[in-house]
């Protein structure tokens, strides 16, 4: 009997390690929700910052699936990169905050760096930050 | 309101990047300026500092009208070093994972990053040097993308490096310029230069402030203050291109720099081979003695096998001369024998040294930073002056081999 008690025990500290496990977030679409927040709190109401964190959430997080088609997917980061500046006026640590609330586990900060090891030797164009860079009217 | 003033300003630029292409941009030379970023930077990172470094440049354009040509493309070479950042990661895993949840994060931001986390990024920050910084496969992909805009394209190139970023440029210049192309078509602003040296004419920022710099060994001395004390101050938009003087600084040197860049045609300013060592010009006097020696081995002169002493001295005079860090013109033998000391102590004879970092003897290496001479012939001509390994330079030099070799700069044979 004693024994089975332990049994329970164990078992239901398990389920409560999983449950939290689980708390941390691990979707996109809870990693969307978390920028949207943070760019409400920086930006309250201003419907531009919103998509435009979107729109960046989305390209990194894509980034982070196929770290070895970096060099294909590259354009679209540098435009999300463009329309969140435009939007942002140039809001570095706010850009910052964003990279790490997206990058948010240590999978994906490995992945990231592999990412970024890819475009290592790319030369590339960085046009103007215009608003062809969103991928939504700006307002 | 604020987004009406963006796209006014938007239109302004787009307009006069329009007209100045009309009436001035037709007969001078197009401009890419290029920037070469730190270790620790994601390549989205990169992007937006760009962003704001281009945004500065065409906010001064619009207040003053300075940039009176084409407005420069402006490009990034992305560059990192992906075993030193995996080092980073896996040390860092074994001592708190949980902190990779930032990884990135904090490599940008160390000030914000806990210590443990700080200490081991330092310490890969200390071991860095061109040596290990500059991957092969890397290097040959930017190296040519700057050869083909040069040569092909027929484009002048503005590169702004940032920290290690510069042991890029610095390689680049020194493959092309003054092989290849004159030095006005190709300008570096070096912004918080781990390197020893900046080609000359161009420029370097470093500020006082910023405590990356001051743990590398024998980088460029700080020669700009933001007079801000808490933090560590290295970052490029934070800390440099929106401090408050640093900032002014960087639009200012870029701003001359796009207005000095020639508008004769490529052909006029190729090379057709390297210009004469202008001894006015690029060496100090307490060299002359040295630099004639050198010649009279270049032009076959000295037919004699060279003691180890006046391999040393060559090699001295050639990389002591090149990385002493001082402007061209100040470059002397009291530098020399400075640099000398140093490696002599820390490095040479040191047998915990594994490499010899900035200590490093390339014996046939070309002067092109200051002097443009040219070793290329010197192992063929003079094979014991090849030092070799770590290994093997220590059983072939002894510490009084390097003392008669400062002597021997000083006063050399004639014969």
């Amino acid at each position: 009997m004693k024994l089975v008690r332990i049994n329970l025990v164990i078992i239901l500290m398990l389920i409560f390690t999983i449950l939290s496990c689980s708390k941390s977030r691990s979707t996109d679409k809870e990693d969307i929700n978390a920028v949207i927040k943070l760019a409400e709190k920086r930006y309250p109401g201003n419907e531009n910052v919103k998509n435009a964190v979107i729109q960046f959430a989305n390209t990194v997080l894509l980034d982070l699936k196929n770290p070895e088609n970096a060099r294909k997917t590259h354009d679209q980061n540098l435009k999300s990169v463009g329309c969140l500046y435009l939007v942002t006026n140039g809001d570095y640590s706010f850009f910052k905050e964003l990279e790490k609330e997206i990058i948010n586990t240590s999978e994906k900060n490995h992945l990231y760096l592999k990412y970024n090891a890819k475009l290592s030797g790319l030369s590339y164009t960085v046009p103007i930050a215009n608003e062809n860079d969103c991928d939504f009217k700006i307002k | 309101m604020k987004k009406i003033i963006i796209l006014f300003l938007l239109s302004i630029i787009s307009n006069y990047a329009l007209l100045a292409s009309i009436q001035e941009g037709c007969n001078k030379k197009e401009i890419q300026i290029y920037y070469l970023n730190g270790m620790f930077n994601t390549d989205v990172e990169a992007a937006f500092s760009m962003h704001s470094l281009e945004n500065k440049l065409l906010m001064e354009n619009n207040q003053n009208g300075s940039i009176d040509r084409i407005f420069p493309t402006v490009k990034i070479s992305y560059n990192i070093n992906e075993p030193v950042l995996e080092q980073i990661y896996q040390v860092v895993k074994q001592k708190n994972a949980d902190l990779l949840k930032s990884y990135w994060y904090y490599l940008s931001k160390l000030d914000a990053a806990p210590e443990v986390f700080r200490n081991i990024a330092l310490d890969e920050i200390k071991k860095t040097n061109a040596k290990t910084y500059l991957t092969d496969n890397d290097f040959k992909e930017i190296m040519e993308e700057h050869r083909d805009k040069i040569r092909k394209e027929k484009i002048s190139i503005i590169i702004v490096s940032h920290s290690q970023g510069n042991f890029y440029s610095n390689a680049i210049y020194e493959t092309i310029v003054p092989k290849e192309i004159k030095s006005e078509d190709f300008k570096i602003l070096g912004v918080a230069t781990p390197t020893s040296y900046i080609p000359q004419g161009n420029k370097y920022l470093t500020l006082k402030e910023d405590k990356i710099i001051k743990l590398i060994p024998l980088s460029l001395a700080a020669n700009i203050t933001n007079n801000i004390t808490e933090g560590f101050n290295h970052n490029f938009v934070e800390s440099y291109l929106n401090g408050k003087n640093s900032g002014k600084k960087i639009i200012e040197i870029m701003t001359n720099y796009i207005k000095i860049i020639p508008t004769k045609s490529m052909e006029e300013t190729f090379w057709s081979s390297p210009p004469d060592l202008n001894t006015d010009g690029y060496l100090h006097s307490s060299l002359i003695k040295m630099l004639k020696f050198i010649r009279g081995l270049d032009s076959k002169k000295i037919k004699r096998k060279l003691t180890t002493s006046e391999c040393l001295a060559i090699s001295l005079f050639a990389e002591g001369y090149r990385v002493s860090g001082e402007p061209c013109n100040e470059r002397s033998l009291k530098h020399i024998e400075k640099w000398t000391d140093y490696c002599k102590k820390e490095w040479w004879f040191n047998i915990d040294a594994n490499g010899f970092s900035t200590c490093s003897l390339y014996g046939v290496s070309p002067m092109t930073t200051c002097a443009p001479l040219f070793f290329d012939n010197l192992y063929s001509q003079y094979p014991e002056c090849e030092f070799g390994t770590v290994e093997e330079f220590r059983k072939k030099v002894h510490p009084e081999d390097v003392d008669n070799a400062i002597k021997l700069i000083r006063e050399p044979p004639e014969k």
